[in-house]
């Protein structure tokens, strides 16, 4: 009984795969690609998961112990032992079915695929993962390495495709055959693993070469083995040289240039306008174009190029491309149809060309019917070699313009595509018919035809069925008793031996061929274009942005702000617990308190870490001052020496320059100055490192001598020779690393909040370990420009667009100053504080990089501006250094969290 | 010449110089007609504008400050492009300032990668010239170095005593003006704006004059 519960699963996937093949194979890509990696990570919640599979669709529907016709299959279940081997299986096939997914997403932007790739690798392990399960002892490698070779071996016997295979291996003995699944590798490059794990799963001894509860002898989840092979097998490979590999990267990097335009919108939400304008017709027909792909919004199940509709300007039909869509969200079944010129007319990535923008009434044309609101269809075909015609027609009765399929099996692979779609909940009755269990036929039932007549009309209803038990609930209650309805358990096949008839095999083996040949060819000229962005568009919250921002979400508990009483709790209890409603709360609140200034500097050491949680300041603190006053020391010496260097210059500069005067000799003029000649000998190091100190002592002068002079605090003098004295002895403790602009900008608001030198030292010590990556000749700034351009542009891609597409980061240069000061310059003092700590709350809780959703935020934050003025590279530096200080922080502290929280979501659901 | 009104044209001017030579100050008295000693150093890069007349000709000069410490000369390839005149500045109290004109001319030639390297226009500005008493550059020294640069321009100029700043920004402009005009030759309609783009060289390679 289980065995059988289990074939009407075979059969099911089997033949979705098959009518994908034939008509449409996107639809098969998008469902091992819908599959995918993220997927898998969530295996345990499979069906409830947005983009369940076929398969798992109909899966689910056996799991409920219903078939695919509704009729009830009653199966004792000794649930216990068959779980494991269940489940065993699935993760089998699951590992398999992520693997497939990512080799066909691969090929879909490559030409080939290199044969050493980790992504073969990966597949080949997973399919001797499948081959391995159950094989008997005997089967297995001499040496006791598990290997499936001998089983090719065996295979070969009676297969010439593993015959080819093995002969192949021995032609390149360099390789041995028994280790890393070569037979596996080289079987996918020649194209013929499918049909060997095929032959295997299929072949009447298998019982001698596995065990019973082997999965390649289930005759459902074994099948699915070879038939989740036929689409690596459609894939051309390659072995690669190192060159053709990077010529490749060259290649798909200009595919993602030139593609970058066209890319649809995610699905992360702002406040405020909406994505996408729809004032013009191009973006609209984009979009409509867009949404018949397969998308994160709904799952394309069916397609078909030059399905014709009457047209009503034109004598002839109208040709165009039908598809089924079913969205993730509400399990609505749509049904498109566009006429072809509208599909070209936007296909293209670059369809700047205006001749092509399609005629208004082409739009009006477009034919978009909700399958819900359909209670009967009707189909006319002559005869297997005419084209068929099918009419969708709604409760009030209104019948839809005429659908007519090219002459063949379209309308039926059709209808079976509707009624998978349909599952679980609703279903075409009568049912479609199970021949032999592998091909789907119409129902041998004829209505509104007279008999004689070589026509075959049919007419489905589709019909609710409500609970698990199999009962058939009208949709309508009034409609009168439908036709007669066949016991369609018949149609089922009631043993597995009629599974395999030869016939079928063979027919199977034509279709993989034939399913094969149109894959790429029809993924490559119509899907490609929009499918392509949308998977880069994911490719780029995968690869850039997910790892962007933690998994886990932070709540806002609404605690407001630290205040002083808060912190004293803190810093008695010490607990954890507080810890973590202490960072939680200066992520959303920030520090404020009666006197924010006082608050900061207590809490400041600790949200730095400085001090760890549960410790005191004391000792540390008087430690840090002892160190402190012994570096100064240190480089009083030092500093005396160049200000004696540097009055001698002078002295000599302008002895000179009286004597040039007096002798009024000309021709020298030609200073020459020699710093060390005046020096007493020293050590070569120490000379060094004293003029290293000495240029260091000169810039640091120039920069501290401008900063922030308009604030009270460095108005004083005495603060401004603070400043100084700490970058002095920061650049002692780092002389290699030596003075860049920009540190004295971030010593600044440490000072003012803690005025105490050693302190404020060691604080900004700590922060320059993650500020100065961003700093020239580091990695740290390109990297927050590359990821502010992904998330600029998955988040707000119209603004995006007006960015220009140049390929380095130039163009975001207006945010250099950003990211190389954490703000410091675009914000009030009084904000710099406040983004500042939620920084450094986010990077001890949510993300290290706030400072890119905080840089996002500043972008859409003045989105309007920007799109209505079209601002360039000039406009973008000029309104933004004309803005610095004029932000309002807290309204874009608040939109940068929930930027951060919108990808954290987005990353979470990740199809 | 072209017949009817001229088009505004807009003029790029790059300040180059070591960090504290008063570039930021100099671009403020010139636009601003003010001296502050509250300017920021400056980080990234600004600009400013200014609409002249030169002649009987309006022009707006579009004047970019950098930031002047070396370790930022890699961000110049974003801001130099499309420069129709460049400004080398140096402290008249810093011979270490002078001696680095060499790199920031040769920095600002392999970056900008003008067309006609030999004759883009430089301008040499020596600034603080009002602390005369702490000079280390004397004038003939600069002038020698200014004739072996294919005879620059030069002038001595002061940002906080307002001195010599706006006729050497009239020379600026009208250097850079030639060298403009040169090309609307070639382009007798060329749009409003000079367009940034990189590829604006490689459009005028070749076209000679057609006058
Ligand atoms: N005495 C004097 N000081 C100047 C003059 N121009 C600039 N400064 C000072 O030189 C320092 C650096 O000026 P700034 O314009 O920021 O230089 P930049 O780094 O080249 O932009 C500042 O402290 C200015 O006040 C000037 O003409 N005379
Ligand atoms: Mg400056």
């Amino acid at each position: 009984m289980v065995i059988r519960h289990q074939s009407v699963e075979s059969t099911t996937s089997r033949f979705s795969i098959f009518s994908f093949g034939i008509d449409l194979p996107i639809s098969l890509c998008d469902d091992l690609f819908s599959s995918g990696r993220v997927h898998s990570e969530t295996t345990s919640d499979d069906q409830s998961h947005p983009a369940t599979t076929s398969w798992e669709r109909s899966a689910s529907v056996s799991g409920a112990r219903r078939t695919r016709n509704g009729s009830v299959v009653s199966i004792e279940q000794d649930s216990t032992l068959l779980d494991v081997d269940v489940q065993r299986k699935a993760r089998l096939v699951d590992a398999l079915k992520k693997e497939v997914k990512n080799i066909m997403e691969e090929a879909v932007s490559k030409r080939s695929i290199d044969l050493s790739s980790n992504y073969v690798n990966a597949l080949c392990a997973a399919v001797e993962g499948c081959l391995l399960d159950g094989l008997k002892k005997r089967m297995l490698g001499l040496l006791g390495v598990r290997t499936t070779f001998a089983l090719l071996q065996h295979t070969a016997k009676s297969f010439p495709p593993a015959l080819g295979v093995l002969q192949k291996l021995a032609e390149t003995p360099k390789d041995n055959p028994w280790v890393q699944w070569c037979w596996i590798r080289e079987a996918l490059h020649m194209r013929v693993l499918s049909s060997i794990v095929h032959h295997i799963s299929t072949s009447t001894n298998i019982h001698r070469l596995y065990e019973a509860h082997a999965l390649m002898v289930d005759r459902s989840k074994g099948g699915m083995v070879a038939a989740l092979l036929l689409g690596p097998c459609a894939v051309s490979f390659k072995r690669m040289s190192h060159e053709e590999a990077a010529e490749e990267l060259v290649r798909q990097a200009s595919l993602v240039q030139r593609s970058n335009g066209v890319r649809p919108p995610l699905s992360i939400t702002r406040q405020g306008s909406s994505i996408v304008s729809v004032s013009e017709r191009s973006s609209v027909s984009k979009d409509y174009i867009y949404s018949l792909h397969h998308n994160f919004k709904s799952s394309l199940l069916y397609g078909k190029n030059n399905v014709c509709v009457a047209d009503s300007h034109q004598d002839e039909p109208t040709k165009g491309y039908l598809s089924l869509h079913k969205q993730t969200h509400t399990g609505l079944l749509i049904l498109k149809w566009t006429p072809n010129q509208l599909m070209h007319a936007n296909s293209q990535p670059c369809s700047a060309n205006r001749e092509n923008e399609p005629q208004p009434y082409l739009f009006k044309q477009a034919i978009s019917i909700d399958i819900s609101q359909i209670i009967y269809i009707h189909l006319h075909q002559k005869d297997e070699r005419s084209p068929s015609v099918l009419i969708f027609v709604n409760a009030e009765g209104v019948q839809s313009a005429p659908l007519q399929f090219p002459m063949g099996q379209h309308s039926l692979v059709f209808l079976s595509s509707l009624e998978s779609g349909l599952a679980p909940c609703h279903r075409l009755e009568p049912p479609l018919w199970t021949s032999h269990g592998k091909e789907k036929i119409l129902p041998k039932i004829r209505r509104k035809t007279s008999s004689q007549g070589p026509a075959q009309d049919y007419v489905f209803r589709i019909i609710r069925i409500s609970g698990s038990d199999g009962q058939v609930v009208d949709t309508e209650k009034q409609s009168p008793p439908n036709s007669p309805m066949p016991t369609h358990c018949v149609s089922l096949p009631n043993s597995p031996n009629v599974i395999t008839g030869e016939h079928v095999d063979s027919l199977v083996n034509y279709q993989i061929g034939e399913a094969c040949q149109s894959m790429k060819q029809q993924i490559l000229a119509r899907a490609f274009f929009g499918w392509l962005s949308y998977v880069r568009h994911l490719r780029t919250v995968r690869s850039h942005l997910m790892y962007l921002v933690e998994r886990k979400e932070l709540q806002d508990r609404g605690k407001g702000p630290i205040n002083e009483s808060f912190w004293d709790q803190c810093r008695q209890e010490k607990t954890r617990e507080l810890e973590d409603e202490f960072l939680q709360r200066v992520y959303w609140s920030g520090i404020e308190g009666e006197s924010p200034k006082e608050l900061r500097r207590r809490c400041w050491p600790y949200l730095i870490g400085l001090f760890s949680w549960d410790e005191e300041m004391e000792p540390k603190t008087t430690n840090f001052t002892e160190k402190y006053r012994q570096d100064v020391e240190k480089w009083r010496l030092w500093e005396a020496e160049v200000r004696r260097l540097d009055e001698e210059a002078f002295n000599s500069a302008r002895e000179r320059r009286v004597s040039v005067r007096e002798a009024s000799i000309t021709s020298d003029v030609f200073e020459e100055e020699n710093d060390s000649a005046f020096r007493p000998q020293s050590s070569q190091d120490e000379e060094r490192l004293f003029h290293l100190f000495l240029t260091n002592l000169h810039r640091i002068e120039k920069d501290v001598e401008r900063c922030d002079r308009n604030l009270i605090f460095f108005q004083n003098k005495e603060n401004l020779e603070s400043l100084r004295r700490i970058m002095c002895t920061y650049i002692t403790r780092n002389l290699e690393e030596g003075y860049v602009q920009g540190m004295c900008d971030i010593l600044a608001p440490l000072l003012v909040v803690f005025e105490d030198e050693a302190l404020t030292l060691e604080c900004f010590s700590l922060l320059m370990m993650r500020m100065r990556e961003n700093f020239p000749q580091r990695n740290g700034m390109d990297e927050n420009l590359s990821n502010l351009r992904s998330l600029i542009q998955v988040v707000d891609p119209q603004v995006f667009s007006i960015f220009t597409l140049s390929s380095d980061f130039t163009h975001l240069y207006f945010s250099y100053r950003w990211f190389l000061l954490d703000f410091k310059r675009e914000l009030s003092y009084e904000g710099t504080h406040r983004v500042w700590e939620t920084i450094w709350a986010s990077g001890r809780t949510v993300s290290p990089h706030f400072q890119l959703f905080f840089a996002l935020a500043l972008v859409t934050n003045y989105r309007e501006v920007i799109i209505d003025n079209n601002m360039d590279f000039t406009d973008l530096i000029k309104f933004f250094n004309e803005m610095a200080e004029r932000h309002d922080t807290q309204r874009i502290l608040e939109g940068a969290r929930s930027h951060l929280t919108a990808l954290q979501q987005l990353v979470l659901n990740l199809p | 010449m072209s017949s009817g009104p001229r088009k505004k044209a807009l003029l790029k001017v790059i300040i180059l110089g070591d960090s504290g030579v008063g570039k930021t100050s100099l671009m403020n008295q010139y636009v601003n007609k003010r001296f502050s000693n509250q300017y920021k150093a400056t980080i990234g890069a600004d600009f400013l504008t200014k609409d002249v007349m030169i002649d009987d000709r309006l022009v707006t000069m579009q004047i970019w400050d950098t930031a002047g410490q070396e370790r930022f000369q890699s961000l110049g390839v974003a801001f130099y492009r499309g420069a129709d005149c460049c400004v080398l500045a140096y402290d008249v109290t810093n011979s270490t300032s002078f001696k680095n004109l060499d790199s920031w001319r040769d920095e600002f030639l392999i970056q900008a990668n003008p067309r006609d390297p030999d004759h883009f226009p430089f301008v040499l500005l020596g600034n603080k010239m009002d602390l005369e008493q702490n000079r280390a550059v004397s004038s003939k020294r600069a002038q020698t170095w200014c004739q072996s640069k294919n005879n620059i321009p030069y002038f001595e100029v002061s940002a906080k005593e307002a001195l010599n700043v706006e006729s050497a920004f009239q020379a600026i402009a009208r250097d850079a003006l030639a060298r403009e005009s040169q090309d609307s030759q070639d382009f007798p309609d060329f749009p409003d704006q000079i367009r940034l783009d990189p590829n604006q060289n490689n459009r005028q390679q070749g076209g000679g004059c057609n006058c």
